[in-house]
């Protein structure tokens, strides 16, 4: 589903965000992506996103060339994706129901439809309660699983979570790991930076750590040991 | 600030549409002073006696130096001018008495003309006598005045328009950052992004046209009606007609408000363009 053929990225100081990296992750897979502050996390991100393109090689993208996608096309290739911050993004002034649902109407799908779509997701995040709620009546555990409901709610192949639980403790960071544990069981390929070494190492996923631009770990079970 | 972009929108067009009137008539005047180059037009008063309009007849019918004299009655000048608007022409219904009868020389010799026209002026019974040819370079110089100083001041006002429009809907767009990041990154293209964005800015440039339109065209209406006679009067032509070019005023302020209005909102995106 995704791979990743020498790609590096430099920018215009000279400062190599990503260099020579390659790796493949495949339809159904939950790989966490660790290394410390300036390792290249959010780069490898925007590469996959296509709001930046390699300097070198080649990230591949359900087998297309990402950084060949043309301008028009981006949205498009975004649509396969869902993506969820660490600082949720929601609209404070839209209720729960509302923010999920906006992912949709800006399609234009009907109404009957929306509903639908928008209750499902909402039953996988478990905030059916929830959904006349505004975000600020909300925890921060329940505005991450609203934020990850609205990523989901176009049925993604692939969920790219950037440090989701950041912000949170840890008992609700288990929240939002078992919500994505439950989301991968369905076949939806999760990538997730993160911090959290407890999480890492607990859950023994599949490990890519970075450490200045270079993939030094790629580990099958591994757990959270980030290179000083 | 959605005011001031309708407000600067609105100045720009009123300029504009100020600028174009005076040209057109500038033009009437022009083509309808050149076909008559030569021409003097000797009107009379409507009260002159008999024997004053006998003794200007006498006078101008012994004039060697005529090559054409034609008199039009008062009734007859209605006519000419009711035919001069064409369709339009029913709008001069029962305005007979507001004519005068009048004299169209032609003189053999358009040198002559100054010392022609000195001596009729003094005749009792003479009202007004319309001498063009030196008017006609007046009059050009004057119109190209405005052109230029109607061009420079109209680009002004547009470019105005245009940032203070751009600026409006810059505000707008830094208020709804975080919706058109969410939007971005659930796949939303350009198109959807930003065209809320432009809609808004047509729309103050659409209100901008609208109000020029409405002042432009009820002032110029009110001008037509208190000085279109004595224009005539002054210069052997006729102002323009406000109906005339009603239609024609809507388009353009149209699309000159629609324009400035999408073209400064377009500006004001072009930061979040990038994808």
């Amino acid at each position: 589903m995704i791979e990743f053929q020498n790609v590096s990225r430099v920018y215009k100081n000279q400062v190599r965000a990503l260099d020579d990296v390659s790796f493949h992750i495949a339809p159904g897979e939950f790989v966490f992506l660790i290394g410390e502050s300036g390792a290249g996390k959010s780069t490898l991100i925007k590469l996959l996103l296509r709001e930046e393109v390699p300097n070198f090689g080649k990230v591949l993208y359900q087998g297309n060339n990402v950084a060949s996608i043309r301008a028009r096309r981006i949205p498009r290739h975004r649509q396969s994706m869902g993506v969820v911050f660490q600082d949720f993004r929601l609209l404070d002034d839209r209720t729960v129901f509302d923010n999920i649902s906006f992912a949709l109407e800006i399609f234009g799908y009907p109404n009957a439809q929306i509903k639908r779509k928008v209750a499902d997701v909402l039953e996988l995040v478990d905030l059916t309660r929830k959904a006349g709620s505004y975000p600020n009546q909300l925890s921060g555990g329940e505005r991450q699983r609203v934020s990850i409901a609205r990523a989901m709610v176009n049925n993604p192949a692939l969920l790219i979570a950037d440090e989701p639980t950041g912000n949170l403790d840890p008992d609700t960071s288990w929240e939002i790991l078992r919500a994505l544990r439950d989301i991968n069981n369905t076949g939806t390929t999760i990538l997730m930076a993160t911090h959290a070494s407890d999480i890492v190492n607990r859950m023994r996923k599949r490990v890519l750590e970075l450490h200045s631009g270079h993939l030094v770990r790629d580990e099958e079970g591994g757990a959270y040991s980030v290179q000083a | 600030m959605g005011f001031a972009s309708v407000f600067s929108v609105t100045t720009m067009l009123l300029m504009l549409g100020a600028m174009l009137l005076i040209l057109l008539n500038i033009n009437i005047f022009m083509r309808d002073t050149q076909e008559s180059v030569g021409d003097i037009t000797i009107f009379l008063l409507e009260e002159i006696t008999a024997e004053d309009a006998k003794a200007v007849d006498d006078h101008l019918r012994d004039d060697a130096g005529i090559a054409e004299l034609r008199f039009y009655t008062k009734e007859e000048a209605y006519e000419i001018f009711k035919d001069s608007w064409e369709e339009k022409g029913y709008l001069l219904e029962g305005m007979v008495g507001a004519f005068q009868p009048y004299y169209v020389v032609v003189l053999a010799d358009i040198n002559e003309s100054h010392q022609f026209v000195s001596d009729i002026r003094t005749m009792p019974g003479v009202d007004l006598v319309n001498y063009s040819q030196d008017l006609i370079d007046r009059i050009e110089a004057i119109s190209r005045t405005v052109q230029y100083a109607g061009i420079i001041v109209v680009a002004a006002l547009v470019l105005i328009s245009f940032f203070v429009i751009s600026n409006t809907i810059k505000l707008t767009v830094v208020a709804r950052e975080k919706e058109i990041e969410v939007m971005r990154y659930v796949g939303a293209g350009s198109g959807m992004i930003e065209g809320p964005f432009v809609i808004e800015g047509m729309l103050f440039g659409l209100v901008g046209a609208a109000v020029a339109f409405l002042l432009i065209y009820l002032g110029y209406r009110e001008l037509f009606e208190r000085y279109s006679e004595q224009f005539f009067q002054l210069s052997s032509s006729q102002m323009m007609h406000p109906l005339l070019i009603r239609k024609e005023f809507v388009i353009i302020f149209a699309v000159m408000g629609a324009g400035v209005g999408m073209l400064g909102s377009l500006f004001s995106l072009r930061k979040y363009r990038r994808i």
